[in-house]
């Protein structure tokens, strides 16, 4: 269990990361006072919890994979001229190069999980990679979703 | 991916339990692998013939997307039916715990009986149908089971909007033209088209009604 004296990583702004969470840093991110109940007690610690603590390190393998070998695989850069990178379902795809590594970066990363992990964080991005290519289906609140209107 | 582990799951349990050289079971874990087979190939379908989307993007191929939400609610449990036939009793009698392994009273009993197979142990058989069963029948897998037969949409929905999406996309016109074609070759007084011939000549009734 690592220890930070920092804020915690998921309180940054977002601009300011160009690298997704490392195993470590996801944990620590789920130490932030979050309600979780469960056998109607409050859980004070998802990570260490008997209820979550395996799952919890399940879903944390799945940030581990973005930064070992099959980084390649499960990662593209991001368009953000940071020089960050993500995990290539959340890229709006252009191509049908694009579209089989999405389906490549799905199936590796659900591969981690035995195939059992029904949502894991790339099961939004089928969502979210939508935002910025088809903001118009928003309207009237498109501005919100168009990554360019952005500061 | 799922659909990976169960199948490889499946094929040592048949190992285990001595029944993969039964032609019935073999043809049920046949169909196993060709539904992983018909998912992954629906996949590659999706991504590798894209449909058009905003200028610029793509996204996957709508129609095998949608055949891939029906197939997988029949699949699962289909999947499901397969493993407790094959597998049947074999997903019944474990220990009902490791710690049954660790006692030697138990253990004299467990290693004879319970062994398996194709040289698996005791030990391994239990653990690996113990693996099986969570998949598919404890409150764990039942729970994936009623997850995977919805995950889709309610199983109405998944099969009625294949229906809208084809009247849409002008698909149903093209599959009725198809069949229409078919009934415009002929009417009451035989072919329509020059190239077939009408048998007058041997049958009984052709030219009679008149």
């Amino acid at each position: 269990m690592s220890t930070t004296l920092e804020a915690p990583i998921a309180a940054t702004k977002p601009q300011q990361r160009s690298k997704p969470f490392t195993s470590s840093e996801y944990l620590d991110s789920l130490r932030d006072g979050r309600e979780i109940w469960i056998y109607g007690e409050r859980v004070k610690d998802v990570t260490t919890h008997p209820a979550f603590r395996n799952t919890v390190r399940m879903l944390a393998r799945l940030y581990d994979a973005l930064h070992d070998e099959r980084k390649d695989i499960i990662c593209t850069p991001t368009d953000t001229g940071n020089g960050g990178y993500t995990h290539k379902f959340f890229k709006a795809p252009t191509s049908v190069e694009d579209m089989v590594g999405g389906r490549d970066a799905i199936a590796a990363w659900a591969r981690v999980t035995y195939g059992w992990m029904g949502r894991a964080p790339d099961y939004k991005a089928a969502f979210l990679a939508t935002l910025g290519a088809n903001p118009d289906f928003y309207q009237p609140f498109d501005e919100n979703v168009d990554a360019r209107g952005l500061p | 991916m799922k659909l990976d582990f169960i199948a490889g799951l499946l094929l040592k349990s048949v190992e285990a339990t001595g029944a993969k050289d039964f032609r019935g079971v073999q043809v049920q874990v046949g169909e196993v692998l060709a539904f992983r087979n018909l998912f992954w190939g629906l996949t590659d379908a999706m991504a590798r013939t894209v449909t058009p989307w905003t200028p610029g993007y793509v996204s996957p191929n709508l129609e095998y997307g949608l055949a891939y939400r029906v197939m997988a609610n029949i699949a699962y449990t289909r999947l499901r039916e397969v493993i407790e036939n094959v597998l049947a009793s074999a997903l019944i009698y474990l220990p009902s715990h490791a710690n049954d392994f660790k006692v030697p009273e138990v253990r004299k009993y467990l290693d004879p009986y319970v062994r398996g197979s194709n040289n698996y142990g005791a030990e391994e058989r239990v653990k690996l149908i113990k693996l099986m069963w969570d998949s598919i029948g404890t409150e764990f897998g039942s729970r994936h089971a009623l997850y995977e037969r919805n995950y889709f949409g309610n199983h109405e929905n998944i099969r009625t909007e294949v229906i809208a999406i084809a009247d849409m996309m002008g698909q149903s016109a093209k599959y009725k033209g198809f069949a229409e074609q078919c009934l415009a070759e002929y009417d009451l007084n035989g072919w329509t088209v020059p190239d077939l011939i009408n048998p007058d000549d041997v049958s009984v009734v052709m030219g009679n009604a008149a």
